[in-house]
């Protein structure tokens, strides 16, 4: 290892935005790799709680058993709990029914349409068993109308038709369904750099800077109303489509702007279920991804990684 | 005669001199009605090669929706109901009155075009298996069993009920628990396997029993019940008991049971282009774009160009758009709808208009194209010994490209002009060399292959003779 230069970088990270179910950061000083695994374990690993056995004791609706249970198999349930929580498979206090306080939450559902009116079936009927676990109250979050917002529908009845079950949550990930993904939309961009020749941009009309601007389908660049000179407005607006270096190039003035991608520097756009919050979201996947490192750095003086591995073994040992 | 349009009506009217026709009778609703059921649900059916219409006409009639709205209450011998039908963004005018929007059949999917990890060649797709677990393409299929209670002669009647090994004999091999006391299978029973499902037995003639010998004395009975198809499973669904034309029970069980796409299942788009699963990828394995979309399905560029199906394109760019406007797109043929038009709206919505470029000369006067000097002309050119002719036709004034070829590995090197740098891999300096833009394509796609197409100017050839190692390269 001596004489090797340290490849250690210290990345640094800053909060653009952040909302209960939206954060927008970046992050710099360090690689697509590191990026992108970040990006992978918040969609597949951040354990939430899913309803995962559901059992139906009277359901007369339009929709059927399996239908159904995997409706609500799907709702997003409220889970800062679950990072502590045990996954039912290796829970030693209970024999996986469900009835453990440790690996599952139990919820009842019980509607029947009496009336002639439609009646929707939706999460808020569900009755948790733990107040921590409930579905995702969408309600308060923006400014909607309350008295509209009645949660994600399940099913509709109606008049003498009637739902009655007992469903049972556990802890999962999304790499085994989906429905236990905390991620709405995880996804990340280089920052973009943009140069602007203004000595070649000097030599357009103003037309032709206007038709120039207008090439871009996103909004990055504006005329300044005073100068006429082009000017970047939002850098991060571009998509690198490369529409407006096929302009140039069309008026023929290549070089007119370039455009390359920091290597280093991510925008980060999470957008949480409200399962967990956006920015705790974050934080669980890097706690997550330390842990898979440890496992790799904790099997390093145990005989069984030299056997696994062999000369790799030893490689990620640093040797 | 019938007119085509009401526009060769009214002009007709108004010019009777120059009209194609003066006993007009008639006049067609809309040109795109000589279609028929099955080809009027194709997007821009105009836009695509004729052969890919008429499979497309023929695969049409497989695809999975809601095929009657009282599904619920038939007893279908098969079955199949989508879980989340969707109308399409991309429809057509015919489409309103064939119900299509009311009861569609099939899915809006977010579709990549692209080679990802080579499952999907051959005509295969990659689906998201993040996708299926929120119910993409997720069907119900229904199998109904029939059976009734037989008169045997004047006496003996079969009837429905629990066989009993005791006194029945050629008993199935599968499990008769799941029958209830009438001999039925009740609704939300889970079976599986050869399952009896409608016990049955019939009487033995006991003139029969002596014939067969004592072993079988004890056998009063004869089983005669249905079971399940073997490696299907399922949950009862519904049991239907009634009388026959002869007054006899008679019985339907419907089984349900869950389908989720999986390997080898076969997905079409609505031109003709049908394809199985090659492998399912979760949501993180998949590419993603800025805005965090990731595709339900890939499909290969591959199946595009020999089938000439540009309809699908153009479809693809139209619900682009009718998803970020919220509206329906029209792709009825025979409109003036314009690629031009539909790109200038996806410009709008903030993505690039098409993205492709060529390097090649276009084709027609009127798009400022060429003409072709082709082989032929080429043979000419010799013959007459117009050599620089010849090389401007061919060369300079056709896909002329510069690359910058390495001095001592006669491979093509990195240059940057503006900073002025040349960079070789391990290698120095560079030389300039013309290429055409082809040849320069042929030689990446070489390199790609692990072949290395080496360039020898005049200075390498010095070089290579002052160091004697390295001639062999």
């Amino acid at each position: 290892m001596d004489g090797i230069a340290s490849y250690q970088r210290f990345p640094t990270v800053k909060i653009r935005e952040l909302k209960d179910d939206y954060a927008k950061f970046e992050l710099r000083n360090t690689d697509a790799s590191i990026a992108n695994a970040l990006r992978r374990v918040m969609i597949s690993e951040v354990p939430t709680v899913a309803i995962d056995l559901v059992e139906i004791e009277i359901n007369s609706t339009v929709l059927n058993d399996e239908f159904l249970a995997h409706r609500l198999g799907l709702v997003p349930l409220t889970s800062e709990r679950a990072m502590s929580m045990r996954f039912s498979r290796d829970c030693d206090a209970c024999d996986g029914d469900g009835q453990c306080e440790f690996c599952s939450v139990e919820f009842h559902l019980r509607a029947k349409c009496i009336g002639d009116q439609t009646l929707d079936v939706t999460s808020k009927d569900l009755y948790s068993s733990d107040h921590t676990v409930v579905p995702v109250d969408f309600s308060d979050a923006s400014g909607y109308e309350n008295s509209e917002q009645r949660g994600i529908i399940i099913v509709k009845l109606r008049r003498g038709q009637e739902l009655k079950l007992r469903a049972i949550a556990r802890k999962g990930i999304g790499k085994d369904h989906a429905k236990w993904s905390p991620a709405a939309t995880v996804t990340f961009m280089y920052e973009p750099a943009i140069h602007i020749n203004q000595e070649m941009m000097e030599s357009l009309t103003l037309d032709e800077k206007q038709s120039f601007v207008d090439s871009s389908p996103t909004k990055v660049f504006e005329i300044d109303d005073e100068t006429h000179q082009v000017k970047i407005v939002d850098s991060e607006a571009y998509a690198y489509d490369e529409e407006v270096l096929k302009k140039a190039e069309a008026m023929g003035k290549p070089g007119l702007v370039e455009i390359y991608a920091k290597e280093d520097s991510f925008i980060f756009t999470v957008e949480s279920t409200g399962a967990v919050k956006a920015s705790q979201l974050v934080l669980n996947a890097i706690d997550i991804l330390k842990q898979k490192l440890d496992a790799v750095r904790l099997s390093e003086d145990t005989v069984e990684a030299d056997d696994q591995f062999g000369e790799l073994g030893a490689h990620m040992r640093g040797g | 005669m019938i007119s085509m349009t009401i526009n060769d009506l009214r002009n007709a009217r108004e010019n009777p001199e120059e009209a194609y026709s003066s006993t007009y009778t008639h006049c067609e609703i809309h040109p795109s009605l000589i279609l028929g059921v099955c080809a009027s649900i194709i997007p821009f059916p105009d836009h695509n090669q004729s052969p890919r219409n008429t499979y497309q006409s023929a695969m049409g009639k497989q695809a999975m929706g809601i095929y009657a709205s009282n599904f619920q209450f038939r007893m279908d011998t098969l079955a199949y109901v989508l879980y989340y039908p969707q109308k399409p963004l991309v429809t057509t005018r015919v489409m309103e009155h064939l119900n299509f929007r009311q009861l569609p059949a099939g899915i809006n999917a977010i579709v990549a075009i692209a080679s990802y990890s080579g499952y999907n060649q051959e005509d295969s797709v990659i689906m998201n298996q993040s996708s299926i677990d929120r119910g993409f393409f997720r069907s119900i299929s229904y199998r109904s069993y029939r059976d009734e209670e037989k008169k045997m002669g004047t006496l003996n009647k079969e009837n429905f009920c629990r066989p009993d090994r005791a006194n029945t004999m050629d008993m199935h091999h599968g499990s008769y628990e799941k029958l209830d006391d009438d001999g039925l299978a009740s609704p939300g029973t889970r079976v599986l396997g050869e399952d009896v499902i409608i016990g049955k037995t019939t009487p033995i003639d006991q003139d029969d029993t002596t014939a067969l010998g004592q072993a079988a004395s004890r056998y009063t009975r004869r089983d005669h019940s249905t079971s399940l198809r073997h490696s299907e499973t399922g949950m009862v669904d519904q049991v239907l008991l009634t009388t026959n034309a002869d007054g006899l029970r008679f019985v339907k069980v419907r089984v349900r049971s869950v389908r989720v796409p999986q390997i080898g299942d076969k997905f079409s788009s609505r031109h003709g282009q049908k394809g199985t699963v090659g492998m399912t990828y979760t949501q993180e394995d998949m590419p993603w774009t800025a805005e965090g979309i990731t595709p339900d399905v890939i499909v290969n560029p591959h199946a595009i160009p020999t089938r000439m199906t540009i309809g699908q394109l153009i479809e693809c760019i139209m619900g682009k758009v009718a998803a970020h406007m919220g509206k329906e797109g029209d792709a009825t043929p025979f409109t003036d709808v314009t690629v031009d038009n539909i790109s200038k709206a996806l410009h709008k919505c903030g993505y690039q208009m098409r993205g492709f470029e060529t390097m090649q000369p276009a084709e027609g006067r009127s798009r400022g194209g060429c003409l072709r000097f082709g082989e032929m002309e080429r043979d000419c050119m010799i013959a007459h010994g117009a050599a620089h002719f010849l090389k401007e036709r061919l060369f300079d004034q056709s896909d002329t490209y510069r690359v910058h070829v390495c001095e001592r590995c006669g491979l093509i090197a990195i240059a940057n002009l503006k900073k002025n740098s040349f960079e070789c891999r391990g290698c120095r300096n560079k030389t300039d060399v013309h290429v055409p833009y082809a040849c320069k394509l042929l030689f990446q796609e070489l390199m790609s292959m692990a072949i290395a197409p080496r360039m020898l100017t005049q200075d390498t050839k010095v070089k290579l003779a002052k160091d004697p190692r390295k001639k062999g390269a």
